[in-house]
C-alpha cells in the first residue's frame, strides 16, 4: 500500500514537473493494456515486468489499470463478441490450433472469448491511448500548471524556507 | 547554470530502470534459495498430507527431490498403511523416481516420460503404526457398495456354516441318531391333520347343501301329473276346431315336461361338478403331507447328498473370502473404469466452444500437446528381502494418463517373478486397460503358491479340512463395456485332509472319500456389471465327497426318509382314509338319486309322447290335410 500511494505521489509531482511526459504516457497505456487484462494470466505478469524493468511510471499505470479495470467490466460484451469473432474466424484458425498448441502461449488464455476480445482492443488501442495521453499531459502543463506557477501564491510560497529546505532534500535525494 | 545542468542529468537516465533490477535480482535469488533449502521438505509434507487423506490411512515419504534442471521427481521410502491391519503397509517402496518433459511443463502439463519403481513390498512391518483415519460417512442416496453388502451377507453365516455344516448332519445320519424318540414328542398339529379336519367340517356342510339342492329341482312327480291329465283327456273329434285346441293345450303341457327335464339336466351337472371337486381339495392333504415331509427332513438335519449343496456348505466360506477380495478391487476398478455410453456422448468434436462465467472458452484440435497427467512408461523391479511380501519382480507400467483419447495407447501392466519366501513361483500379472473403449483384462496367475491348513467343518461330531499343500491360481477378469466376466481358478495336486469324528463310521466314510481326491479344484466367477453381479461356485470336493459317501449314507438317508413318512402317515392316515369313505359314500348316493330321477324324467317324456299318440294327438299328415280340405270346402261354400 505504501508502494502504491508513492507511486500516485510520485505521478503527481511528475505530471506537475517538467520532465517525464513520455514516462506517464506510457505508463497510462501499459495501465491501459493491464486493465483489459485478466488478472493472473501471462500478459498481465508481462506488462508487470516491464512496468519494473522499464522506465514507464508505475503510478500512472497503477491509476489507469484501475480505471481500465472498470471500464474493461463495463465492456465484456463487446470484447466478448469482438474475441468470439476472431476465434471462430476460419481464416485464422490454423494459426490458433499452431498457438493453442504451442508451450506457453494457452498460459495466456488467448482461446476465451472475453481475454481475446481485450487483447484485441488492447493492443488496437494502446498507440492511442498512448498519444492521447502524451498530448494531455503537455496540455495540463501548458494551460494548469503554467497557470499556478504563475500566481501570487505559488511565488509567495517558493519564496520560502520550508520550500527551500524541500527543494535541496529533493536534490539530495536526486 | 546549476539547474540547467541537474535537468540535463535527470535527463539524462536511460529507458531501463536500474534501481529495480536488483529488488528482482534478489527475489529471485530468494526464490532459488527456498527452492534449493525448503520447497523439497514442502512438497514432501504437503504430499504425505494429499496422499494420506485421498488413501485414508498414513503415508509417509522419507525423502523427496524436485530438480528444475532436469525436471524430474525422485520419492525414497515411500510406506502406505494398510487400513486394516495399521502395524502393516499395504505397500513400500524404496525409491520412485520420475524424470518429467520441460515442454510439456510449459504447457502446464506433467508427463513422465521415464519413471522406475525399485524395491516394491507388500504387506511389509511398519516401525510404527500408521493412523488411520474414519471413514467418511456414506451419502444418503448411496446404494452399499457390493463389496459391504457381500462382505455382511458372507460373514453373518459363514461362522455358523463351518461348525455346523453338512458334514454334521451327515455325522448324524451315519451315526445311527434315531429320530423315533424325537418324533414321538412332536406335539404340534402338522399341516396336513390342520387340513384334513378342514375338509371334515367342509364335507358335513356340502353334503347338507348338496341335498338341498337337490330338493330344489324339478321333481318327476309333476310330469306324471301331466301324463295322467293326457289320459284323462277326451279328445272331440267330431268337431276338428275344438279337437285341435284340445290338441294344442296338450302339447303346451308336454312342452312345458321338456322344459323341467332341461332344468333338471342342467342342475344335475352343476351338482355332479361340484361333488367331483371336492375330490380335488381331498388331493391337498397329499400336498400338505409332503410339506410336512420336507419340514421334518429339514427339522431332523437330514441332508441331501447332491454336489452343489456339499460343495456350498463346505467351501462358500473360503471361496467368499476371496470373493470380498475380488469385489473389493471391481469396486475401486468402478472409480477408473470410464461409461461407455458417456464417451459416446461425449465424442470430441474438432472445435467446441462452450460457454463459461465469463466469455466462452474455446477448445482447439490438440495436435502436439498431452493429457495433463501422462506416465509413459515406469520400469517396476523389486528384490526379495526378509521382510514382507517382497520377491524378485520385473516389470512394466506404461500410458496412465488422465485423457487416454489424447494418448491414444492402453494404459498396461506387466510384472513378472517370484516371491521366494513365501514360496510364490512363477507369478505372472499382466492387465491391459483401454479407456477409449472402456475394455479392461487382468490375468494373474501362480505357478506354485502355499495353500495354508484350512478346515471345512469344525463341529462336535465332524472334523474336516485341508492340511498345508501347495496350490496353482489362474484368475482372469474381463471388463467389456458394461459386461464383466471374472473367474478365479485354484487347483492343489496330492491335496492331504485332515478327517476326524466321533464315531468311527464317520470318521472311516469321509477318510475314504477323501483319499479319492487326487485333485482339488476351486473356482469362483462372476458374471454381469459393475453393480450387480450373478456369482458361482464350483469345485469338486462336492461331487467327490457325494459319490464317496452315497454308499455309505444312501441307505441310511432312505431309512431316515421312510421314518418321517410313517410318522405322518401315521398322524394322517386314519382320519384321511374315514373322510375319503365318507366322501365315497355320499358321492355315490347323491349321484345314484340324480341317475335316477333322469331316468325316471326320460321314462315319463317317452309315456307322454305315447299317450298323446294314442289321443290322435300325433295324426299323420293324410289327417292333417284331410282338415285342411274340409275347412277349403267349407269356406268355398260360404262364398257360393
Amino acid at each position: 500500500m505504501t508502494i502504491l500511494l508513492k507511486q500516485i505521489f510520485g505521478l503527481i509531482k511528475l505530471l506537475n514537473s517538467e520532465t517525464g511526459t513520455n514516462q506517464i504516457a506510457w505508463g497510462v497505456a501499459a495501465g491501459f493494456v493491464l486493465g483489459l487484462s485478466p488478472a493472473f494470466s501471462l500478459q498481465a505478469i508481462l506488462i508487470f515486468l516491464m512496468i519494473l524493468v522499464f522506465r514507464i511510471q508505475a503510478g500512472a499505470a497503477f491509476v489507469s489499470a484501475f480505471f481500465f479495470s472498470f471500464i474493461a467490466y463495463l465492456m465484456d460484451p463487446i470484447t466478448a463478441s469482438i474475441g468470439a469473432a476472431v476465434l471462430e474466424s476460419p481464416s485464422l484458425r490454423a494459426t490458433l490450433t499452431s498457438l493453442y498448441n504451442m508451450p506457453i502461449i494457452p498460459l495466456t488464455r488467448f482461446n476465451n472469448s472475453i481475454v481475446m476480445g481485450s487483447g484485441v482492443l488492447a493492443v488496437t488501442l494502446m498507440p492511442v491511448v498512448y498519444v492521447l495521453s502524451r498530448v494531455a499531459v503537455i496540455k495540463y502543463r501548458k494551460t494548469f500548471v503554467e497557470r499556478y506557477k504563475n500566481t501570487a501564491l505559488w511565488k509567495a510560497l517558493q519564496a520560502t524556507s520550508v520550500y527551500k529546505w524541500y527543494v535541496r532534500y529533493e536534490d539530495m535525494k536526486g | 547554470m546549476t539547474e540547467a545542468v541537474k535537468t540535463e542529468r535527470k535527463r539524462s537516465k536511460g529507458p531501463i530502470r536500474i534501481e529495480a533490477i536488483v529488488p528482482i535480482t534478489i527475489l529471485l535469488g530468494v526464490i532459488w534459495a527456498y527452492a534449493t533449502l525448503f520447497l523439497d521438505g514442502h512438497v514432501r509434507r504437503a504430499a504425505e498430507y494429499a496422499a494420506s487423506w485421498a488413501h485414508g490411512a498414513q503415508v509417509d515419504i522419507r525423502t523427496l527431490h524436485l530438480s528444475f534442471t532436469e525436471p524430474s521427481l525422485t520419492i525414497q521410502g515411500l510406506e502406505v498403511t494398510d487400513k486394516d491391519t495399521p502395524t502393516h503397509n499395504t505397500l513400500s517402496l524404496d525409491k520412485i523416481k520420475f524424470a518429467l518433459l520441460w515442454d510439456a511443463l510449459l504447457r502446464a502439463k506433467l508427463v513422465i516420460s521415464e519413471a522406475s519403481v525399485t524395491g516394491l513390498t507388500l504387506n511389509s512391518l511398519r516401525k510404527s503404526p500408521g493412523v488411520v483415519f474414519p471413514p467418511p460417512p456414506p451419502k444418503p442416496d448411496s446404494a452399499p457398495s457390493i463389496t459391504s453388502q457381500l462382505r455382511s451377507e458372507l460373514e453373518a453365516e459363514a461362522e455358523a456354516r463351518t461348525k455346523n455344516n453338512i458334514l454334521g448332519d451327515i455325522a448324524n445320519i451315519l451315526g445311527g441318531a434315531d429320530a423315533s424318540k424325537q418324533l414321538s414328542e412332536i406335539r404340534e398339529q402338522l399341516q396336513a391333520e390342520t387340513k384334513l379336519k378342514d375338509l371334515q367340517t367342509a364335507l358335513t356342510s356340502k353334503k347338507a347343501e348338496w341335498t338341498k339342492r337337490i330338493d330344489e329341482l324339478p321333481k318327476p312327480e309333476a310330469a306324471k301329473a301331466v301324463l295322467d291329465k293326457i289320459r284323462a283327456t277326451k279328445v272331440d273329434v267330431s268337431n276338428p276346431t275344438t279337437a285341435k285346441t284340445q290338441f294344442d293345450a296338450l302339447k303346451a303341457d308336454i312342452a312345458k315336461v321338456d322344459e323341467m327335464v332341461k332344468t333338471y339336466q342342467g342342475g344335475q351337472k352343476q351338482l355332479e361338478t361340484d361333488i367331483d371337486g371336492f375330490n380335488a381339495s381331498l388331493k391337498e392333504i397329499d400336498d400338505a403331507a409332503r410339506k410336512d415331509l420336507e419340514a421334518l427332513q429339514n427339522r431332523f438335519k437330514i441332508p441331501s447328498i447332491d454336489k452343489d449343496s456339499i460343495t456350498k456348505s463346505l467351501l462358500s466360506k473360503l471361496l467368499g473370502d476371496k470373493l470380498v477380495k475380488v469385489t473389493r478391487l471391481i469396486d475401486q476398478a468402478k472409480a477408473y473404469m470410464p461409461d461407455r455410453n458417456a464417451g459416446k456422448k461425449n465424442e470430441k468434436p474438432e472445435f467446441v466452444p462452450h460457454p463459461r462465467g465469463a466469455g466462452r472458452t474455446y477448445r482447439f484440435p490438440v495436435t502436439t500437446g498431452y493429457p495433463l497427467v501422462w506416465l509413459k512408461r515406469a520400469e517396476l523391479s523389486s528384490k526379495s528381502s526378509p521382510e514382507g511380501f517382497t520377491g524378485d519382480f520385473l516389470g512394466q507400467l506404461t500410458n496412465v494418463s488422465t485423457d487416454p483419447e489424447l494418448v491414444k495407447a492402453p494404459t498396461t501392466l506387466k510384472l513378472e517373478g517370484d516371491a521366494p519366501k513365501q514360496e510364490f513361483r512363477d507369478i505372472k500379472l499382466s492387465a491391459v486397460l483401454d479407456q477409449s473403449l472402456a475394455d479392461a483384462k487382468a490375468d494373474l496367475t501362480v505357478g506354485l503358491m502355499p495353500f495354508p491348513e484350512y478346515l471345512f467343518s469344525s463341529g462336535q461330531d465332524v472334523e474336516f479340512g485341508i492340511l498345508p499343500s501347495t496350490a496353482t491360481l489362474q484368475t482372469s477378469a474381463k471388463f467389456d463395456g458394461d459386461k464383466l466376466e471374472a473367474v478365479i481358478n485354484q487347483t492343489i495336486k496330492e491335496p492331504r485332509f485332515k478327517t476326524g469324528a466321533k464315531s468311527e463310521i464317520v470318521a472311516s466314510a469321509l477318510k475314504s472319500a477323501a483319499d479319492r481326491i487326487k485333485t482339488l479344484t476351486m473356482k469362483i466367477s462372476l458374471s454381469g456389471n459393475l453393480t450387480h453381479q450373478k456369482i458361482g461356485f464350483d469345485s469338486n470336493l462336492g461331487s467327490e465327497l457325494a459319490s464317496g459317501l452315497q454308499l455309505h449314507l444312501k441307505q441310511k438317508i432312505d431309512q431316515a426318509r421312510a421314518q418321517l413318512k410313517s410318522f405322518v402317515d401315521g398322524r394322517i392316515g386314519s382320519e384321511k382314509a374315514r373322510l375319503t369313505g365318507e366322501y365315497d359314500k355320499a358321492k355315490s348316493g347323491l349321484t345314484g338319486l340324480l341317475k335316477g330321477k333322469e331316468t325316471e324324467f326320460k321314462n315319463l317324456q317317452g309315456e307322454l309322447q305315447k299317450a298323446l299318440k294314442d289321443k290322435g294327438g300325433l295324426e299323420s299328415e293324410k289327417t292333417k290335410k284331410d282338415i285342411e280340405n274340409k275347412a277349403k270346402d267349407l269356406f268355398k261354400k260360404i262364398k257360393i
